[in-house]
């Protein structure tokens, strides 16, 4: 892990809570500045944009867990990354519960999210794996056996304005970890696969099916 | 276009009004030389929420012979409305404001026209709003007062918005002159607290939208005023449209009036904005074609607004359409789509493979789409590029945008 508080030119302290002291490394460096050239719109939003993506991208080099696939900053901010994480899947409509290592994720931040609350589905859309299999995860398309054109995740009832992106990726990972999670089906809010839900209430499964926190990551040499 | 308003045509007991009856009971005002029964016959007046404060403007703007009102509101009449809204009978108890509000003014028979909406401000288009004179809104939610006050900027219509503090006897009247981009809006005001507010009160359920656009719940506190002070607010506002509309007196564009009726003084301040609220701060340009906005090129359109392909920030919203980027079929094969499609059923052309429709990722659906992205079709017409006949399209560079309409008799 690049970047530690110990490094003499970052200011970060460590943790999470603010990542603004984090220098980014040549890689990130590249992501960014690659983003930034097309990033569009008017000064107070674009300005925001850049310091979100850096927010993000410095989520991504201190834990080590997110491999930026697309970054755009042309109208929305929008990242497509892979998240190595638990992800259950249920690939076999009533079959076995399958878990998966990683989610690609393609995470949008549109201009309105500064300005006003927004439902909690309108940020994160999961690419793959195919079929995931969670209460705050829209059902999959019976029709597609492999990965569709994405299942929408569910945040909660309403995401205030102007939640950060990076905080908006921390809730991914205690959504898919399970970490955080809505099982009450009387509940609207956050809950968007209905039978999930009631799965999720009967199963023996132990919850959540990861404790580690989003930093405590240490990424397997094979893969 | 579709009109998302429907018009309310009642048969009034009082039949025929001719303009000298309109004018019976008109006064000569101080400083105003025209025939003010004249003006108000031509003008719309958007209303924004139909309760205890615009349920009777409502009705005061029909006795004053507006041309038209338009009335949004998404809330039903409750057996409390009895207490707060004047006007309101026991039998519209459960219908809805909107149309119970139109029904009344309707039945003035002063020859407005009435037209009303079920459903918010959020829920309109800024499409179905051109061609407002100017608007009154009396909402009981922060969002309701945040959107209303944007899309008035966006389209340069005065605004007028009504609240109260019952507890201290106060009726507040603001008019936002929405001059240019510059001009304040009720989000401009917004203290601290009243942005954590409207954060809280908005809620969305994610039932059973899989992949459609949750549907919001606006949660505001219910009126707690005497049907009195209500009353006092919609005459203030009425009596603020009334000098804004003939140019009477002191102008009072972005000015606060505050009475209070403990003291009886009133208070006059100024509304200004210093750049640090969350508005959207721009202002549109209506432009109705000729011809049919499908026959028309991105490329046709952006010349019209004085923009070539220099501009790096435009981009376009067509109507309630979205620009599919790409998609996938059932057989797994990855497609660049490229044209515009309606969100709630995401699917563009045949797979070459196995002839099934694709499917657009909604990752990959812009709702406002970037000059860039549809470079390689911006001369292509638009027909041949959206779903369905486009309504509307905004193309928008920073603070300005030009919103073209179809010609005014396409439906």
């Amino acid at each position: 892990m690049s970047n530690t508080p110990e490094q003499a030119n970052t200011t970060w302290a460590g943790g999470i809570s603010d990542l603004s002291g984090v220098v980014l490394d040549a890689h990130f460096r590249e992501v960014h500045e690659r983003a930034t050239r097309g990033n569009a719109g008017a000064p107070t939003w674009s300005h925001r944009k850049a310091a979100e993506l850096h927010g993000a991208l410095a989520l991504a080099q201190v834990s080590g867990r997110m491999r930026i696939m697309l970054a755009d900053l042309t109208v929305s901010l929008r990242l497509m990354f892979e998240l190595r994480c638990v992800v259950p899947t249920m690939p076999e409509p009533g079959g076995e519960l399958v878990i998966e290592d990683r989610a690609l994720i393609g995470l949008t931040y549109p201009e309105e999210a500064i300005r006003a609350p927004l439902p909690g589905c309108a940020f994160v859309m999961l690419l793959r794996p195919a079929a995931v299999w969670l209460p705050n995860v829209g059902p999959p398309d019976p029709s597609f056996k492999g990965p569709g054109p994405g299942q929408p995740l569910c945040l909660g009832a309403s995401i205030a304005a102007g939640t950060p992106v990076k905080e908006l990726i921390l809730q991914s990972y205690g959504a898919l970890t399970m970490q955080s999670v809505q099982l009450d089906e009387r509940d609207a809010a956050g809950l968007m696969n209905q039978e999930a839900a009631e799965w999720w209430l009967r199963t023996e499964t132990p919850i959540p099916l990861a404790r580690e926190g989003f930093l405590e990551f240490t990424p397997d040499p094979t893969s | 276009m579709s009109d998302r308003f429907q018009e309310f045509v009642a048969e009034s007991s009082v039949a025929n009004p001719s303009p000298d009856w309109l004018s019976a009971r008109a006064p000569a005002y101080m400083g105003f030389e025209g025939n003010a029964p004249e003006v108000f016959a031509g003008k719309r007046v958007l209303l924004l929420a139909a309760g205890s404060v615009n349920r009777p403007v409502a009705e005061l703007l029909t006795r004053l012979g507006v041309g038209r009102i338009d009335i949004v509101d998404p809330k039903r009449v409750k057996r409390e409305s009895l207490l707060t809204h004047q006007g309101v009978r026991p039998d519209e108890i459960d219908e809805f404001k909107a149309v119970a509000a139109a029904r009344a003014c309707a039945l003035l028979g002063t020859g407005t026209r009435v037209r009303y909406f079920v459903g918010g401000i959020q829920d309109l288009s800024h499409a179905d709003l051109v061609g407002t004179d100017a608007a009154i809104m009396a909402p009981d939610n922060l969002d309701a007062e945040f959107s209303g006050g944007e899309v008035c900027q966006h389209l340069g219509i005065p605004l007028i918005h009504s609240s109260l503090f019952a507890e201290g006897l106060v009726a507040q009247c603001r008019v936002y002159a929405n001059a240019d981009a510059q001009s304040p809006t009720p989000a401009c005001g917004f203290t601290a607290a009243e942005r954590e507010l409207h954060d809280g009160q908005v809620r969305f359920s994610c039932e059973g939208s899989p992949a459609g656009p949750a549907t919001p719940e606006v949660v505001g506190p219910a009126t707690m005023s005497p049907a009195s002070l209500c009353s006092i607010a919609a005459d203030l506002a009425v009596t603020q449209f009334l000098r804004l509309v003939l140019g009477l007196g002191d102008p009072v564009g972005d000015t606060m009036l505050e009475w209070c009726g403990f003291t009886h003084r009133t208070r006059i301040s100024p509304l200004t904005c210093d750049g640090s609220c969350r508005s959207d701060h721009a202002r549109f340009e209506v432009v109705r074609l000729p011809r049919p906005l499908g026959d028309y090129s991105l490329a046709d359109l952006a010349a019209q607004t004085g923009g070539g392909n220099g501009t790096i920030d435009r981009t376009y919203v067509v109507g309630d359409q979205a620009w599919a980027e790409r998609g996938i079929c059932r057989c797994g094969r990855h497609q660049s789509l490229g044209r515009f499609v309606h969100p709630a059923r995401p699917r563009a052309g045949q797979c070459p493979r196995c002839a099934e429709p694709i499917h657009c990722s909604p990752f990959f659906l812009h709702r406002k789409v970037s000059q860039q992205l549809v470079a390689p079709v911006r001369s292509r017409p638009l027909s041949a590029l959206a779903e369905s006949p486009p309504e509307w399209l905004l193309a928008r560079s920073g603070p300005a945008g030009t919103l073209f309409l179809n010609p005014e008799s396409t439906p």
